[in-house]
């Protein structure tokens, strides 16, 4: 019975899978550091695509005076370490950047992302954290202030990052 | 075969006493119709339980927690593979790889939903990928074509999603439609999945070059190496099946260059096509490789087909139309020639076809200018009924009535 063996087998993996896709982002959330995050208008209007919300972040378009990486600025697909650190009110804004881990000190915390674009200005950046999923129907109140929502985020010390909360950061 | 044939014609066999009633009732219990008309009972019963059980869920799904959705989709996998793998077990081939399809598909709704949960983007494609290597490994357990079409459908909306949200196609990806599903190919035997494959592949470079900026030229590498991977493979049905997507392209790719009006100031082989230097002796090596398989099958008239595959856009810009045109004549008649040779009225059929599209293109690409447009139409109208008029009664004169090809 190779066969029954075999099929037990592709069964058992795909449940791992998921259970290592699910896993993980539990684990980021169990472990992992909570950061606020303010969001940042975005750029183009239209960001309510059927059930999720579009969210960008200061961190994501980093000025080219924060890099700290040995060379040139970071390439498209380049894997990036963002150092954040916390203001009096416990917001999180993007401190400097890098292409090696650093270390985080007090009242910071460190993010992973890829690079998306890249010119003379700004360096935008992805963390898989762009998108907040809603029940359908309800993302339109969200979609007008998704320029200005608090959103927390709980950062594993791998730097995976996973959304646990958005709230509206009132006026 | 169905059973009514089998009943009418069991009859008269009896009746001739080529078998007697005794082997008559054997043979019929052999294709007892029972088992199919309760399977397809059972396929609709469970389907509507599932579509039911399916709508409840995704109605309430919002009032779910994450854990419990996870729970659901992880029992719905395991329920669909376990009781599709009894159902293949006691025989039911086709209802049990249609509830495992039903498990896969969850498998792959189950990554979407994962991410949906923790809001998850990914930074490649790979998750999807995960899911197609899953119906590769399927598909080989039960030998399933079902399986292999799922899974090609599935590596393509893997890639097509990775292009549009990363803009490069994924090599895993690409691993696994080129070395791991040409085993399956090659073992199936089947010309549909053969022909499936090749579209596939097409597809897949057309993006990869694209996505990477390749010169496009790579692309007629691509079909040389399809074509003559047709020729390798055992049977004639699948070599034939493997060959017609690169043999098709190559085809409309000469449609094409036979009617674009090539601008003679733009050097087009320096920007579209591969150097002549190194595709030459690449075609060379191919060519004499198709030929030689194709004189080891005996069959080595088919190996007019390279006429299509001819490098003819090295060619001079104001030359390249013209000598498509040519080829798609000489294609054409070829084709014709072949099929009058061999009686077979599908070659005629198919050779009749392509003269008559290869007179429109050249009709089209000489006179469209010159000539005033319902003349044009008046003109062309004739020509191709003539034409399909004399080609006709060619074909009755050359196929014996009383036979088929």
């Amino acid at each position: 019975m190779a066969a029954k063996r075999w099929f037990f087998l592709i069964t058992l993996l795909q449940m791992l899978f998921l259970i290592g896709l699910a896993g993980t982002s539990y684990a980021a959330i169990w472990f992992g550091k909570e950061v606020r995050l303010a969001t940042a208008p975005v750029d183009p209007r239209d960001i309510l695509y059927g059930d999720y919300v579009t969210l960008s972040y200061e961190m994501s378009r980093l000025s080219p005076e924060l890099w700290q990486g040995k060379g040139d600025l970071p390439k498209r697909g380049d894997v990036v370490y963002v150092v954040l650190r916390s203001d009096a009110e416990g917001m999180y804004a993007p401190a400097a950047f890098d292409s090696r881990k650093p270390a985080a000190a007090e009242g910071e915390a460190v993010i992973k992302g890829i690079v998306q674009y890249r010119w003379a200005e700004e360096v935008v950046v992805r963390y898989g954290l762009e998108r907040y999923y809603v029940p359908e129907g309800t993302g339109k109140a969200l979609e007008e202030e998704a320029g200005n929502l608090i959103v927390t985020v709980n950062i594993a010390p791998w730097g995976q990052a996973v959304i646990t909360g958005v709230e509206s950061a009132g006026s | 075969m169905s059973t009514k044939w089998l009943k009418r014609e069991g009859e008269s066999w009896v009746r001739d006493g080529l078998i007697t009633e005794e082997q008559w009732e054997r043979i019929l219990s052999r294709y007892e119709p029972e088992r199919r008309s309760v399977g397809m009972l059972t396929i609709l019963g469970g389907l509507f339980l599932g579509l039911s059980v399916l709508s409840f869920v995704a109605a309430n799904w919002q009032l779910i927690p994450n854990l419990a959705r996870l729970a659901l989709i992880l029992l719905l996998i395991l329920l669909c593979y376990v009781l599709g793998w009894r159902l293949t077990e006691r025989g039911s081939h086709t209802l049990g790889i249609a509830v495992i399809s039903i498990g896969f598909l969850a498998f792959g709704g189950g990554i979407v939903l994962i991410g949906q949960m923790f809001h998850l983007i990914h930074f490649s494609a790979f998750p999807l990928v995960v899911w197609g290597i899953a119906g590769a490994a399927l598909t080989y357990l039960f030998r399933s074509r079902y399986l292999f079409i799922l899974t090609l459908i599935v590596l393509t909306a893997a890639q097509s999603y990775s292009l549009s949200a990363f803009g490069s196609m994924n090599l895993l990806g690409l691993a696994v439609l080129a070395a791991g599903l040409i085993p399956y190919v090659l073992l199936r035997r089947s010309p549909a999945a053969a022909a499936l494959w090749s579209v596939a592949v097409l597809i897949h470079s057309i993006m990869l070059t694209a996505s990477e900026g390749w010169n496009p030229g790579w692309l007629f590498v691509v079909v040389l190496l399809l074509y003559t991977a047709g020729d390798f493979l055992m049977e004639r049905s699948e070599r034939i099946a493997l060959r017609l997507p690169p043999l098709a392209a190559a085809y409309l790719f000469a449609l094409a260059a036979a009617l674009f009006s090539w601008d003679g100031d733009f050097h087009w082989a320096e920007h579209f096509f591969v150097h002549p230097g190194i595709y030459g002796p690449i075609f060379v090596v191919l060519l004499a490789v198709s030929l030689v398989m194709k004189d080891r099958r005996k069959e080595l008239g088919s190996g007019i087909d390279w006429i299509l595959l001819m490098p003819l856009f090295y060619l001079p810009s104001a030359a390249i139309p013209f000598a498509y045109l040519l080829i798609l004549f000489l294609y054409s008649l070829l084709t014709l020639l072949q099929g009058y040779a061999l009686e077979s009225r599908r070659r005629i059929n198919a050779g009749t076809g392509l003269f008559l599209i290869a007179t429109m293109a050249a009709y089209f690409k000489l006179t469209w200018a010159f000539l005033d447009k319902s003349l044009f139409f008046l003109i062309g109208g004739a020509l191709l009924l003539s034409l399909s008029w004399l080609l006709n009664r060619r074909k009755q004169a050359v196929l014996d009535p009383n036979k088929e090809a």
